[in-house]
């Protein structure tokens, strides 16, 4: 057991120094060089040009250059080209403002997609699971951005509310605590139905078939031979077993803290991690660009690594 | 020649015949069964046609219908409304006399520029998934097959100096070149190796030294793609690169190759160890010929699947590039920049964000329902339930 | 056997799947039934509708896709096939229980051995938790499983398949049912377990003055535990009787068959018989006898007429006229 935990951390440590070499190379092998910021800047002196080369060291040899940003983003001395802000603070402070649509956008999921899943796949083939089935795929065939913007015709001119931006703009601090706090959740509301829902029905689907597959094991054959309810044989035989693989997922949807998502942030305005990261690739903000791909690898692998012991600490036969 | 020796082994006619034409025959039946998946695979044959027709109607010198005509005086002029044919010179006409889908905040025909965009989504779907699903299939062909074969350091070493040697003669041919001269040497050596007897030398044993194998090298490449943020990756490189048509397919097709390559390698894996492709090999039968004619029909199923939902994820993320204005550049028109340039005019103009909107919703739900239909037909566990 | 004092009887149980469109019949008309204290095997090739009607009896055919079309089945003057489900459940594990083939997929992976076995006890039985223990511990011990305490905790992959399938049978003697199906229980074991698993079966019964209702495709099995034999093809009983006269004088080609391809030690050296062609397709009702096709003795009217039971006397009968009329004249 000790000895397999070892050795996925050391994997997954070579993984990531892969990443990070591979993350680096298709920045600086890509066309444009990062010194060019901008060329056609009147601001940008030969001299400037040559200093910003020294102080990003980028007169050094690539390998060197590769070292000491990593370096710098380890001991997080990285700053933004942009505006020579703190890379990690600035994340920091974006990551706070995705939180709450993360947090959201997960609860609406996985309360939603379980009982969706269950109860199709306990009538499997009617009508009701027809309805979910053909739902859930209207769900992931619509583009993000269309569904946004019926959402937003549909909530302004129903409730007459304002859904773009985390608050609406000069709502100052005196109004009272529980007219700015609905007007946070209703900013907040559009933006992680929207983020949820490719989530719920993606998820949806595979709860149905999961518990599909187990309702034909032998084991529910012999939990209804028992003479159980069928309730009981469902719900603690079949989903016991048809929730193993999803225990895994709990790992699985850490990288979601940093993603965000680029297109729904950028609609609403929301000023979280992918509207940042968004704003970095227009700007070619590589220290940015890189940390969030960075750190972004880092919660991938160490949402496998949860995952895995999750999935030995669940399932008995999982014993190493 | 082959067919005859397979009906001499029981075990191995019945393997090949796997897909025979009666199972093939009653996934038809199955498939046709299943209405939505029926329906999804109509409207993706109009959508075929459509944007085939599309790309006759839009390109040329003077296409029948001109997506890119301007026509300021004729802005924003509603679905199915007329052109004022006195305010418009002869070539800015409409051919069939009515905007069909409206005009758009420059006044160009939105029929026609749907119908350029439809041509732009269906090959940056097909293309980009081709690319993905070839990656894929030789990727995960080759670990599911070769799985436990270890590479020779010799065989790294080799190859790390003809891929470094391609990337640095990009800057200095010389190094380039010597990089080169140096992976021939190992190959040399490895060619004499083989050939030698029972003394070699220390830095021949050396190259000998089996390493790790080519599955575990594929299947690492696979967690080190997944570890990017697919869409954050995507969005990064276009805005790197030149804005074009083809480095969008190139680079969704480049960053989605790792479903199917797993896809394939599971299949293969277990493909490898039924009863029929033993029986090839008992015959002697090439690796070439045991993966491509024995295996590859057997796993192509599943990937065909993949594929039509992976071309309609493809086409989702071609959108989504062009709404943020990363996606293929102007003049062409695509459903996902028409939409983006409409959004302004949402409250004014809705059918700007509606038809290019629904448009997308329709084909990609028509190829996510095919897929599902696909697999529904092809899985036989599922048949049973009837 | 006489019809109302049998525990279970089943008459004309006719069950089809539908399948693509297209129904096929796994059980066509069969009729057997177990007396109070007794062991009745049902024998037959894979897909003569054995499992299929044993299903049946628990309510366990799944719908869809199969259907049970006609016939009772009366268990205690009681039509299981009337009752609804509540009433069912309050049968199933209490009254008739069910061992099955497969111990290893038949055990739920995720639950210890003592929660399954102990699930089975407090679905019809309210027990404090003491007792409870006292009394999975007492049915692991019965079932013969070596140090009942420490295997309480146990997964069902921690055991070996001997030892799952006796957690099996200590679930079906959960309840004290008067009936214990089982089906194949000793096929996916080996020869020496499925001996002590066999004789397992056999001392229960005998102790606990319950039925046993087994269903087998293994004569060797039939022969050393069974009272009274079904034997079934194509989904209808064929033969039945006491097991001495069916296995001593069969009276039906397709037993015949089946006897004929025993290993036997008097005919060493000679190659194995075995019946030529296969189960027929379970499409559509033969009109003829079914077993027609493979027979070696088939007339012309075999192929006409579906044949009715003949009387051999002392309840032992068999459908085969073309045999009757050749050797019961003499």
């Amino acid at each position: 057991m000790i000895s397999f935990l070892a050795r996925s951390v050391v994997q997954k440590l070579v993984t990531l120094f892969f990443v990070s070499v591979v993350s680096f190379m298709i920045i600086h092998l890509a066309p444009g060089k990062p010194s060019q910021i901008d060329p056609m800047n009147p601001k940008f002196t030969p001299e400037l040009v040559e200093r910003f080369k020294k102080e990003f060291h980028l007169d050094k040899p690539l390998h060197v250059q590769y070292a000491l940003f990593y370096k710098d983003l380890l001991v997080g001395r990285t700053v933004s080209w942009k505006d020579n802000q703190p890379v990690l603070a600035k994340i920091w402070e974006r990551f706070s403002n995705s939180l709450p649509l993360f947090i959201v956008g997960t609860i609406i999921t996985w309360t939603l997609s379980f009982p969706l899943g269950i109860s199709s796949a306990l009538k499997r083939g009617g009508v009701y699971d027809r309805g979910v089935t053909f739902f859930s795929y209207l769900l992931i065939s619509i583009p993000g951005f269309f569904f946004a913007y019926m959402l937003i015709i549909l909530v302004v001119s129903w409730f007459h509310v304002p859904v773009i931006g985390m608050e609406t703009f000069g709502l100052s601090s005196d109004s009272p605590a529980l007219s700015a706090f609905m007007d946070r959740l209703w900013h907040l509301l559009l933006p992680s139905v929207l983020g949820a829902s490719g989530g719920i029905a993606v998820l949806s689907r595979y709860v149905r078939s999961q518990m599909l597959e187990v309702q034909d094991q032998d084991y529910v054959r012999t939990a209804r031979a028992k003479g159980l309810t069928s309730d009981q044989v469902y719900y603690k035989h079949a989903l016991r077993n048809a929730l193993l693989p999803f225990v895994t997922m709990f790992g699985l949807i850490l990288p979601g803290l940093i993603g965000g998502s680029v297109i729904i942030e950028s609609i609403f305005s929301w000023p979280g991690m992918g509207r940042m990261a968004y704003e970095a690739i227009l700007a070619r903000d590589y220290p940015v660009i890189l940390t969030v791909n960075f750190i972004s690898a880092v919660l991938v692998l160490l949402g496998t690594f949860i995952s895995d012991i999750l999935y030995m600490v669940v399932d008995p036969r999982i014993r190493l | 020649m082959k067919k005859e020796l397979n009906n001499q082994i029981p075990g191995a006619s019945e393997g090949l015949d796997s897909i025979s034409p009666k199972r093939r025959r009653s996934s038809w039946i199955l498939f046709k069964k299943n209405k939505i998946a029926l329906i999804g695979f109509v409207i993706f044959l109009v959508f075929f046609v459509v944007a085939v027709l599309g790309l006759f109607l839009t390109a040329g010198r003077e296409p029948i219908l001109d997506p890119s005509v301007v026509r300021l005086q004729e802005k924003l002029k509603p679905p199915l409304s007329s052109p004022n044919l006195e305010a418009l010179a002869h070539r800015e006409i409409p051919p069939m006399r009515i905007y069909l889908f409206g005009t758009d905040d420059l006044g160009r025909d939105v029929f026609a520029r749907m119908l350029q965009g439809a041509w732009v989504s269906l090959t940056v779907g097909f293309v980009a998934v081709g690319i993905a699903v070839l990656v894929g299939i030789i990727l995960g062909g080759l670990a599911g097959y070769f799985g436990s074969y270890r590479l020779s350091a010799g065989y790294i070493l080799m190859s790390c100096l003809i891929a470094g040697g391609a990337v640095i003669a990009y800057w200095h041919p010389v190094w380039g070149a010597i990089a080169a001269a140096l992976a021939l040497i190992v190959l040399a050596v490895s060619i004499q190796r083989k050939r030698g007897g029972g003394d070699k030398a220390f830095w021949v044993r050396v190259f000998e030294i089996k390493t790790f194998s080519i599955d575990t090298l594929i299947m690492r490449l696979v967690d080190i793609m997944l570890c990017f943020p697919s869409f954050f990756l995507i969005l990064t490189v276009v805005a790197l690169l030149p804005a074009s048509i083809y480095n969008i397919m190139a680079v969704i097709g480049l960053t989605s190759w790792m479903g199917t390559t797993r896809f394939v390698r599971a299949e293969f894996l277990s493909l490898r160890e039924q009863d029929f492709v033993t029986a090839a090999r008992a015959l002697g039968l090439s690796f070439a010929r045991i993966i491509f004619r024995h295996m590859m029909p057997n796993a192509l199923a599943p990937v065909l699947v993949s594929t039509t939902i992976g071309i309609a994820s493809a086409i989702l993320t071609e959108a989504g590039l062009s709404f943020l204005g990363f996606g293929v550049p102007p003049p062409y028109a695509t459903w996902g920049n028409i939409l983006s340039d409409g959004k302004r005019f949402i409250f004014d103009a809705p059918w700007l964000t509606f038809i290019p909107g629904i448009a997308i919703l329709i084909v990609v739900l028509s190829f996510n329902l095919f897929g599902e239909g696909i697999k529904d037909a092809l899985n036989p566990r599922l048949k049973e339930r009837g | 056997m006489d019809e109302t004092s049998a525990l279970l009887n089943v008459e004309g149980l006719t069950v089809w799947f539908q399948a693509d469109g297209e129904r096929s019949w796994a059980v066509n008309g069969a009729s057997f039934s177990v007396g109070r204290g007794e062991t009745v095997c049902i024998v037959g090739e894979s897909g003569c509708g054995k499992t299929v009607s044993a299903l049946s009896i628990m309510g366990l055919v799944k719908s869809p896709p199969g259907r049970i079309a006609a016939g009772k089945i009366m268990f205690e003057g009681k039509n299981l096939l009337s009752l609804t489900d509540e009433e069912m459940q309050q049968i199933r594990g209490r009254r008739i229980a069910m061992v099955f083939q497969e111990p290893l997929t038949s055990l739920n992976p995720v639950f210890t051995i003592g929660d399954q076995i102990a699930e089975a006890i407090t679905v019809h039985e309210k027990l404090t938790p003491g007792a409870l223990r006292k009394k999975v511990l007492e049915l692991l011990w019965a079932v013969g499983i070596p140090s009942p305490d420490e295997r309480l905790g146990s997964y069902p992959h921690q055991l070996s398949g001997g030892q799952r399938q006796r957690v099996m049978v200590a679930m079906a003697l959960a309840c004290e049912p008067d009936l214990i199906i089982a089906d194949e229980p000793t096929t996916a074991l080996d020869v020496t377990i499925q001996a002590q698993i066999l004789n397992l079966l056999k001392s229960i019964k005998e102790n606990r003055k319950l039925s046993l209702l087994y269903i087998t495709h293994d004569l060797g099995v039939v022969a050393s535990i069974a009272d009274r034999i079904y034997v079934m093809y194509a989904g209808c009983v064929v033969e039945q009787g006491d097991v001495g006269d069916v296995f001593l004088e069969p009276r039906h080609p397709y037993t015949r068959g089946l006897l004929a391809s025993l290993p036997d030690r008097a005919r060493r050296g000679k190659p194995l018989v075995g019946i030529p062609g296969y189960v027929p397709g379970r499409f559509g009702r033969p009109s003829g006898c079914p077993f027609e096709p493979r027979c070696s003795e088939a007339e012309k009217e075999c192929h006409i007429e579906f044949p009715q039971f003949l009387d051999w006397g002392k309840g032992h009968v068999a459908r085969c006229p073309v045999v009757y009329s050749r050797e019961k004249g003499r």
